[in-house]
């Protein structure tokens, strides 16, 4: 669906690039994620995907069209395939927020037909519904970052690029967006996803691209990257009985089925708690790119 | 041009919202009540009054609406639509204008003078077309209103040269590099009559002048809006 190949970007007036060479193929019906701290030029590889920024070097491949040539032709409705989710609000404050999404669909080419009924459905799928007619001026950061989410969806575009979707919102709106993104994926919708949370990374991209300083040194499924980073053990905490002092052990999962001290403490103590010993996606962040995700 | 259409009544309604055709109801009321009370106002000084309207209001809403949208970066959601950059300026110009012209009619009712309406109408047409072009070059490269707003007469003042011509202080043929000359003698066609050679000037230069900045201003809107 989207191939890039060595791709440079640089500011103008920047003496280094923000973005130096990198390489990545996105499958459709992926959700793949950038994952990585703030400056380390994920938004940037975004701006340069939705063709907010040009003069960059190197190829991209977009539905097979090379982005210098073809998609110069394609011009505005590459935007009828792509919707863009900001990582900031940016809305018109003094528009109701279903004004906000009349006003973006009306430039589109879209069936007028109960047009106001789908986008209330929107709205109600991250529970605007009942603030529709509230001007935006006084919706909560949480509210305007659902807006936000929505409106990248008013078109039903096949791509989607989502920038930190989930800043800002309490964990059961985060959770809602983030079931609306995976059924999304289901829908056969191909999701580029930037976020610095690897919560959010883990939890919903089928492949993350591991992104600093302009590179990206690793790109893998969130599952592999657990395997080959973690620890294959068992950490159990137990107790001789509830209330007293608790204990670890570690055991080898290979092994556990046969292993008599494993055997013995679990059919002698009080266990407290069983956890296998994988890698978090931050402690592989920190362990393949020496930073932190912040 | 549905498109065009849908997107230049959302700039209508944005304006009410803004509270930008607040604004211009309260100045043609204020000026509409002027010429009624004084009705022997001079012709100069009525022409010079209505003309700033879709001039120097005009240059100063449209940088309000591009600055507003710069702030709270709506543009950015904007610009990664099907919108062309023509669509999303036509849409601002055509719903300024037809204000100015609304507003200006008004105005031109009120001062009771015997008027050519088609001449004044293609005078405010055109002027504000000139003026909104204007103001959004300087727009889209400054980051606030206040540093609009400071920009604002220096960039004014020197355009305007061509009211030293209108009230008789100079006689200078060099002020008609200016394009404000030839809005001044359109509203002044409206009024009274111009030498044939000033018709010609006025209706080739203004448009021609227009459709240059134009131009210009789709480049500045890659340059500044989408690159920025």
């Amino acid at each position: 669906m989207i191939t890039v190949q060595d791709l440079i970007y640089s500011y103008p007036k920047s003496e280094n690039p923000t973005v130096k060479s990198v390489s990545f193929e996105v499958k459709e019906g992926e959700i793949f994620g950038f994952l990585g701290p703030s400056g380390a030029g994920k938004s940037t590889t975004q701006k340069v995907l939705t063709k907010l920024l040009k003069n960059y070097e190197g190829e991209i491949f977009i539905k097979n069209k090379n982005s210098k040539k073809e998609l110069r032709e394609w011009k505005s409705d590459y935007y009828n395939q792509i919707g863009v989710g900001f990582e900031l609000p940016n809305h018109y404050s003094k528009l109701s927020a279903l004004e906000n999404l009349q006003f973006f669909a009306s430039f589109y080419e879209l069936d007028k037909q109960n047009l106001n009924q789908k986008l209330m459905q929107l709205l109600e799928s991250v529970g605007l519904a009942k603030d529709a007619k509230k001007k935006v001026q006084d919706f909560s950061k949480g509210m305007k970052m659902r807006l936000n989410f929505v409106r990248a969806l008013i078109h039903n575009p096949p791509i989607l690029f989502l920038d930190e979707p989930t800043s800002g919102l309490d964990p059961v709106n985060g959770k809602i967006i983030k079931d609306i993104i995976l059924n999304l994926k289901k829908e056969g919708k191909t999701i580029i996803l930037t976020t610095h949370h690897m919560t959010d990374a883990e939890q919903l991209c089928d492949r993350v691209a591991f992104m600093v300083e302009g590179k990206i040194p690793l790109i893998d499924s969130p599952k592999n990257l657990k395997e080959k980073y973690g620890q294959r053990l068992l950490k159990v905490e137990y107790s001789q009985k509830e209330g007293t002092n608790r204990q670890n052990q570690f055991f080898e999962l290979e092994t556990l089925a046969q292993n008599e001290e494993f055997l013995k403490l679990i059919n002698q103590n009080y266990i407290q708690s069983m956890h296998t010993q994988e890698a978090t996606l931050e402690d592989i962040f920190i362990e393949v790119t020496g930073k932190k995700l912040i | 041009m549905k498109k065009l259409l849908k997107i230049t009544l959302w700039e209508f309604v944005l304006q009410v919202r803004q509270h930008i055709i607040t604004v211009v109801a309260a100045i043609t009321l204020i000026y509409s009540l002027a010429f009624i009370f004084f009705d022997n106002l001079p012709t100069n000084f009525i022409i010079l009054l209505i003309s700033t309207d879709p001039t120097m209001l005009g240059f100063l809403f449209i940088g309000v609406l591009i600055l507003f949208e710069k702030d709270s970066k709506t543009i950015e959601a904007v610009v990664i639509t099907p919108i062309k950059k023509s669509e999303y300026l036509l849409a601002k110009i055509i719903s300024l204008t037809g204000i100015a012209l609304v507003a200006s009619l008004i105005m031109a009712f009120a001062s009771q003078k015997e008027i050519n309406f088609f001449v004044f109408s293609l005078a405010v047409l055109l002027s504000s077309a000139h003026f909104l072009l204007i103001g959004f070059l300087g727009a889209v490269r400054v980051k606030t209103i206040n540093q609009y707003i400071f920009i604002l007469p220096f960039s004014l003042i020197p355009l305007m040269l061509p009211l030293l011509n209108f009230f008789e202080f100079t006689d200078s043929v060099l002020l008609y590099i200016f394009p404000f000359q030839a809005c001044l003698l359109l509203f002044e066609a409206a009024f009274d009559s111009i030498l044939l050679w000033q018709w010609i000037y006025a209706l080739l230069y203004l448009p021609l002048s227009t459709i240059g900045l134009y131009f210009l201003a789709l480049k500045f809107y890659d340059k500044y809006l989408i690159q920025n």
